[in-house]
């Protein structure tokens, strides 16, 4: 029973957006099956009813143009005193719309009954991760990117999902790639610009094979040679705001990546670049470091990264079999919570478990005052991910004042006790019974379940 | 007794053992008698408009670019005078108080390395301490105070006062952090008895647990630094209780020397009158932010250097809405007891449409790394081979600037 319990609460936590009332109970029976099953007959549906990343874009040009119109105006003529309204209609606009992104993230998040995947959506925007704070049109189209970029492949190929980032218009924007020239091109030589290096190196150094897969400064280059013209369609194109490949602005000639020559093609040269870096050990080694870093820890065994990078590779990158290998791995059921979760993970695994509804605005504004502004990683390298990196001594204190502010708004939460008798099942503690009982309020009480190790640490 | 088994405490702990190192005990031994210099960096975060803060009055083409905008016009409170014919913006009293006690200088036309108009390459290279952008491993005033560990010099361990540590501080130097805001603070009761859960449920979450309540202590410690009748919504900015704290935490025997805060705020494309809340709002919580690091400085505030920067400037002109676009150049300040201030360090390059840069943005004249070379060589000891190979490599052009500290 005691081993079983135990499981129970891992397949929820380490494999889930934390614990459940009602969890321990479903769980318990199997709880590798608990988890394997929420891998199988998934397929994305977006059910947001948001628009998509090109409509955004065009609602944001206008808006942009209508800005820059008021700005305009010739000298000597008096300042359109409208100017400065269109300028906070613009950015209202913008604003609701990552609100309204920012909500169907959590609402989607607080009612899943597959917390495996959201989890696994989290990790995939991590590691591709773009930010809102490199521009306006990042940041219009952030929601959107994980909806069409990320979502649809967690437990499909991870060539597609590749292929899905590299042509989307939120990860050339952020990267810089819409304004890189192949010197050579037609379009570089008569506007006289050149190669911006960012994406192709961070397709290297953090999409695919990792920094220390040994590749040179000249794979590098080679690599943004190769992917120079992929940007996004301007406002002439019949289809703004879409993937667009520019054959004027892309570098003539054959380039070599790490060993491999790809011929001069156009965009299927990147696309073949893509496919090399997809099936390299090296990528294979570097997801599964990465995602037994996330699942399980820093300490999880070297074996089970050999592992995790063997299905990887024996699948050809798909990654419901690369998934499942983790989840099927005994380590990942043996060794010890060490993780202290991420804020937005907190305050998500707090609403699921009190089941009480937190505002898309709440959240957000936690997860931003703890270090983690949603979609707005400070790096392309993303959020940090050791396990102590969100332990900080003031941050542990701020998650305190959260839960008991966050208990005192759940006002239909269950009585602390059976909630914490229900969660935690044959495996609850007496320690965290006594402190239960002794917390002077109900809200402490909760709070005081919610700081508790079984649910900080996973 | 499933509990017995449970595997949390024996793994968690040892994965916590990282953090006794990450404690704001001193990792290196102080070795300089009767001297413990601190050290604070701002990062003004939007592109600070330099020609806003410190206006060049005697410019003959000031005035053509900067109508509306100039201080003192529409009938707006007047610029305090500063030599060389520049006026400080009004909304920044403390720190004219420091440049009149000798206390502050003003630098003028300065940029970083960074020429493009991204605010997020532009902080990656002001951070970074890097020529180029991209390079987001580790930042300039973490190995700093990687030096300061070789050399012995000074007590090492960096404080990041924010919810995480920025590009500038990360590296390998630890590095605590502190951030004001948040929810409602919870009861001292309640954080106690969670405490006392914790002691026998947790020995890695009590360690982290009681040290969060011990810089809480500290951080509820002193009085007020702000006069009564100071505005209430800048004794409430997190900027200037995190300056307070920061002053603090300095003046701990063993707390940190070596800091970093950030103030957002400068990126004033509209509503930029000397009289208006845009830049106002910023120059007021930046002004208020000095007063209250010197107060709770005390007679440390001797042994201080705070070196004030941005990513870049904006431009001469003045856009369609009251406002300035990205441009390069702008101003940065050191200020503190140990600075030789009362002086505008500018190599003025002019406003004429021929002067600026790209024909629209001041032109920078000094290298911003000249400004911190100089002072991380003579207020903390790092030798100039190693200010230019480890902490700014690739800056051999920029020398370090001499005679900016007493």
């Amino acid at each position: 029973m005691s081993l079983d319990g135990e499981m129970a609460l891992t397949a929820q936590k380490r494999f889930g957006l934390g614990l459940l009332p009602s969890g321990y109970r479903q769980a318990s029976a199997d709880p590798k099956a608990y988890v394997l099953s929420q891998l199988e007959g998934y397929e994305y549906r977006d059910m947001s009813g948001l628009p998509p990343s090109t409509e955004l874009l065009r609602q944001l040009r206008v808006w942009q143009k209508q800005v820059k119109a008021a700005k305009a105006m010739p000298a000597g003529m008096a300042d359109d005193p409208n100017a400065p309204n269109i300028q906070k209609a613009k950015n209202n606009f913008v604003r609701v719309q990552s609100e309204n992104e920012a909500d169907y993230r959590i609402q989607t998040a607080m009612v899943s009954d597959r917390p495996m995947i959201e989890r696994l959506t989290d990790f995939w925007a991590g590691h591709f991760c773009i930010s809102c704070s490199k521009s306006e049109t990042v940041r219009i189209i952030a929601g959107a990117y994980e909806r069409e970029a990320i979502r649809p492949f967690v437990v499909g190929r991870f060539r597609d999902m590749l292929g899905a980032v590299m042509h989307h218009p939120a990860m050339l924007a952020y990267l810089d790639n819409n304004v890189s020239f192949g010197p050579n091109s037609k379009a570089g030589q008569r506007q006289n610009k050149g190669l911006n290096e960012n994406l192709g190196r961070e397709l290297l150094e953090l999409h695919t094979v990792g920094v220390n897969a040994g590749y040179s400064q000249e794979d590098v280059t080679n690599a943004a040679r190769i992917i120079t013209g992929w940007g996004i369609a301007g406002d002439k194109d019949p289809e703004p705001g879409t993937f667009r490949f520019t054959p004027q602005r892309h570098e003539p000639g054959d380039f070599t990546v790490m060993g491999k020559t790809f011929a001069a093609g156009g965009e299927a040269q990147g696309n073949m670049l893509l496919d090399m870096l997809a099936t390299h050990p090296a990528t294979a080694r570097h997801i599964a470091g990465k995602l037994v870093r996330h699942f399980i820890g820093d300490q999880a065994p070297a074996s089970l990264v050999d592992r995790v990078a063997a299905r990887f590779s024996e699948t050809n990158g798909d990654l419901k079999e690369t998934t499942r290998a983790l989840v099927d791995a005994p380590e990942a059921w043996t060794t010890p919570p060490s993780k202290v979760i991420a804020p937005y993970d907190m305050a998500i695994a707090a609403s699921r478990l009190l089941w009480h509804a937190v505002d898309a605005r709440q959240l957000v504004n936690f997860a931003r005052v703890m270090g983690q502004p949603l979609w707005t990683p400070r790096s392309p390298n993303g959020f940090p991910d050791n396990d102590l990196a969100w332990a900080a001594p003031n941050a542990m204190i701020k998650r305190f004042d959260y839960a008991l502010q966050f208990s005192a708004q759940a006002k239909d939460a269950p009585e602390p006790m059976d909630l914490a008798e229900a969660t935690f099942g044959a495996a609850l503690r007496p320690d965290l019974a006594t402190a239960v009982k002794r917390a002077a309020s109900r809200p402490e009480a909760l709070a005081t379940i919610i700081m508790s190790p079984e649910i900080q640490v996973r | 007794m499933s509990h017995i088994l449970h595997p949390t405490r024996r793994g968690f702990l040892t994965a916590a053992g990282a953090l006794t190192a990450w404690s704001f005990a001193p990792q290196f031994a102080s070795a300089a008698p009767g001297r413990d210099p601190r050290f604070l960096t701002v990062i003004l975060r939007g592109g600070m408009d330099g020609l806003a803060v410190a206006e060049p009055q005697f410019d003959p083409d000031f005035e053509r670019a900067r109508a509306g905008l100039a201080l003192g016009a529409d009938g707006s409170a007047p610029g305090l005078a500063l030599a060389n014919g520049f006026l400080l913006n009004p909304r920044l009293s403390t720190i004219h108080d420091l440049y009149s006690a000798g206390q502050a200088t003003i630098f003028h036309a300065v940029a970083s390395p960074y020429r493009d108009r991204s605010h997020f390459d532009g902080q990656d290279v002001l951070e970074s301490g890097m020529p180029v952008t991209g390079q987001t491993g580790s930042g300039w005033l973490n190995r700093a105070m990687m030096q300061l560990g070789k050399a012995g010099s000074v007590r090492a361990g960096g404080l990041a006062i924010g919810p995480t540590v920025p590009l500038i501080m990360r590296g390998q130097a630890s590095t605590l952090t502190w951030a004001a805001g948040g929810v409602r603070p919870a009861g001292t009761d309640a954080r106690d008895r969670l405490m006392a859960f914790y002691e026998a449920s947790d020995p890695a979450l009590a360690s982290i647990f009681s040290r969060g309540l011990q810089l809480e202590k500290i951080a509820d410690t002193g009085d007020q630094s702000m006069a009564p009748g100071e505005d209430e919504k800048l004794k409430n900015s997190s900027f200037v209780k995190g300056m307070e704290m920061a002053g603090k935490l300095f003046s701990d025997p063993n707390g940190p020397r070596i800091g970093v805060i950030d103030l957002d705020g400068w990126d004033t494309h509209a509503g930029e009158e000397p009289e208006g809340e845009n830049l106002g709002k910023a120059l007021s919580e930046l002004d208020a932010g000095m007063a209250a690091l010197k107060a709770s400085l005390g007679s440390n505030w001797s042994d201080t250097v705070v070196s004030v920067i941005t990513e870049f400037g904006r431009t001469v002109r003045m856009n369609g809405t009251e406002g300035t676009d990205h441009g390069t150049a702008t101003v940065a300040f050191l200020l503190g007891g140990a600075v030789k201030g009362g002086r505008v360090v500018a190599d003025w390059p002019g406003l004429s449409d021929a002067a600026l840069y790209e024909g629209r943005d001041l032109k920078p004249t000094t290298d911003l790394r000249s400004i911190l070379k100089g002072a991380l060589r003579d207020h903390l000891g790092i030798d100039e081979a190693a200010l230019t190979k480890a902490v700014f490599p690739g800056s051999e052009s920029a020398k370090p600037m001499d005679g900016l500290l007493v």
